[in-house]
């Protein structure tokens, strides 16, 4: 234990954490704010911080007189078919690299994972041309199916499987339980925290993805939140009032995940040695 | 009783066991691994394969077929001004971002590992931002940095401060990016750099208390060279996200003002979409691509260089 020295040698430090705070609290505020304030407040030339009524139909207009609806709409059925997809695929992999020995082993689990550096815009291009050329663009197929599984997943899906008793594994095969029942029933069961920790940062990470479903879909009733939000306020005349509507509803579900497993989500993240 | 039939006993022929074994052993392995490899095979190996074959090929046509033009796209990018400024553009704006994220991630980590009250609480706040979209952060600073409707120009007037123009104005833009990105993402470095600072072994402190070192000398000696290897990989992940930045420019400024915050992914996405310059935009990919590898690479050996005196 360190000697202890008084509390008052902490004051800079802390000074500096309250500003910190604050610079990140008040943008998010300020959403919450804007999504409440009327069009004259928002667009007029001197914008208040905190609406003078609080206008809780803006929230009724947008999904009223926007296509706002069918962006959620959008967005729920790819981000769950993703992460369902990953649920499916990850643990799998991630069974066979941390209990199986087979040749190859190793270079193949440095392959996958090295998919980990590749960037996305090197593939997107290529990705694009993918999926124009077989007509799937504009699908829910072509939004969901370039992301089913992810090395990331199979990395922290391995890490929490190697700790398994292989014993407990070699009975079920002695009693005559055959692979996939050895994977279905025993595995499985062992790792629900690691499968609800991957589905909800998988969901979380492909409701606020941007970029695939910016070039897969040309048409409004195909975007998801985020590409239909921004492509709205750019093109049509930008009412802010409703574009923060938009931004609290994209905003809300990390909130929630947030808000429910911060420590887990915080420790599972340090856990996994990646981002 | 059919473990008894089954010839599945320790003892039975032990020299053929093993070998049956590894063969079924192997044979589960690939096919229950099949579809993931299939996918990889699909969605990351081929599209390389294709952008390297389409960057040869200069053309507008959509599947990237036009006339073999050799190497002549990366000859175009090479005399292009344009292509100059936008990787200086982005060199600059990764610099930014990654000093900006490490120094700022690094100090609050230091002060977050002391025994502060309300520690997690602010320590979950840090994170926060990086857990909403990146898409969020970028239209609430576009909002809030309008000259005219935005409220921080508001309460500079209301303070009787001079207005600035922010996002038009060609100095302010880029670094205001960078701010925005940094805003963003310091969360994250933060848990990293704990996560490394709590690997610390309190001893080495204790010593240098001992030896009277001052708490300035404790970072500098002890708690920094011990984390090197952290902070390296919080610069490379950091250099990597940044030289790929496409939001910012997209969604606040469009790479305006006067192409100042022109990123090269939103100058490849235009290339791509807007001149509809496949091959061309390819061969910009893969060149990003590979000083990507350099810089890495280049790092990485570096460091070792370094740790090696």
């Amino acid at each position: 234990m360190r000697r202890r020295s008084s509390p008052i040698q902490y004051l800079p430090s802390y000074t500096l954490l309250i500003a910190i705070t604050i610079l990140i609290v008040v943008p998010f505020i300020y959403m919450l704010s804007l999504s409440l304030q009327s069009e004259k407040e928002a667009l007029g030339g001197d914008p208040p911080f905190l609406p003078a009524h609080a206008m809780f139909s803006n929230y009724a207009v947008v999904f009223k007189t926007t296509p706002f609806g069918r962006f959620v709409l959008n967005s729920i059925v790819v981000a769950g078919g993703i992460t369902l997809a990953h649920l499916v695929l990850d643990p799998l992999a991630g069974y066979v690299f941390a209990k199986f020995r087979f040749p190859g082993r190793e270079p193949l689990f440095v392959a996958v994972l090295s998919t980990l550096m590749l960037p996305f815009f090197v593939r997107m291009i290529p990705l694009y041309i993918m999926m124009a050329s077989i007509h799937w663009l504009d699908t829910y197929q072509g939004l969901i199916v370039p992301f089913i599984t992810s090395a990331f997943g199979i990395f922290l899906f391995r890490q929490f499987i190697r700790p398994l008793p292989d014993e407990l594994l070699h009975a079920a095969r002695i009693d005559g339980c055959g692979e996939i029942g050895v994977y279905i029933r025993i595995v499985l069961p062992q790792i629900r925290p690691a499968m609800a920790a991957n589905g909800l940062l998988t969901f979380i990470f492909q409701w606020n993805e941007f970029m695939w479903p910016l070039l897969a879909t040309t048409t409004e009733t195909m975007r998801t939140i985020p590409v239909g939000l921004t492509l709205f306020t750019r093109e049509y005349y930008a009412l802010w009032n409703l574009m923060a509507v938009g931004a609290v509803v994209l905003f809300f579900p990390g909130l929630l995940v947030f808000l429910l497993f911060q420590r887990f989500l915080v420790r599972s993240m340090v856990l996994s040695g990646f981002r | 009783m059919s473990n008894l039939l089954s010839g599945r006993v320790a003892k039975d022929r032990p020299a053929r066991r093993p070998l049956a074994r590894a063969h079924r052993e192997a044979l589960f392995a690939y096919l229950f691994l099949a579809p993931s490899l299939l996918f990889f095979l699909i969605f990351f190996v081929t599209p390389m394969v294709i952008e390297f074959f389409g960057s040869l090929h200069g053309g507008q046509a959509l599947l990237g077929r036009g006339p073999y033009v050799g190497l002549q796209n990366y000859i175009d990018a090479m005399n292009d001004s344009m292509f100059w400024d936008v990787l200086r553009i982005t060199v600059v704006f990764s610099m930014m971002t990654v000093g900006g994220g490490v120094v700022l991630g690094m100090t609050l980590a230091l002060i977050l590992n002391e025994p502060l009250p309300l520690r997690t609480l602010f320590r979950s706040l840090i994170y926060f931002p990086y857990l909403t979209a990146f898409v969020i952060t970028a239209l609430i600073f576009r909002v809030m940095l309008d000259p005219y409707q935005g409220i921080l120009n508001a309460a500079l007037r209301h303070l009787g401060l001079p207005l600035q123009n922010w996002l038009i104005n060609p100095s302010l833009a880029l670094p205001l990016l960078a701010a925005v990105t940094v805003w963003h993402g310091v969360g994250n470095n933060v848990v990293i750099f704990l996560a490394g600072l709590a690997g610390i072994p309190q001893d080495l402190y204790e010593a240098s208390d001992i030896d009277g070192a001052t708490p300035q000398a404790r970072v500098l000696h002890i708690t920094l060279p011990l984390l090197a290897p952290v902070i390296l990989f919080v610069i490379i992940i950091g250099l990597v996200e940044s030289l790929e930045a496409f939001l910012q420019p997209f969604v606040m400024t469009q790479g305006g003002p006067a192409n100042e915050t022109r990123l090269y992914a939103y100058h490849v996405y235009n290339v791509a979409f807007s001149d509809v310059r496949f091959g061309y935009a390819s061969a910009l990919a893969f060149i990003m691509f590979a000083l990507m590898l350099l810089i890495t690479v280049g790092i990485l050996r570096f460091s070792r260089w370094q740790a090696e005196y």
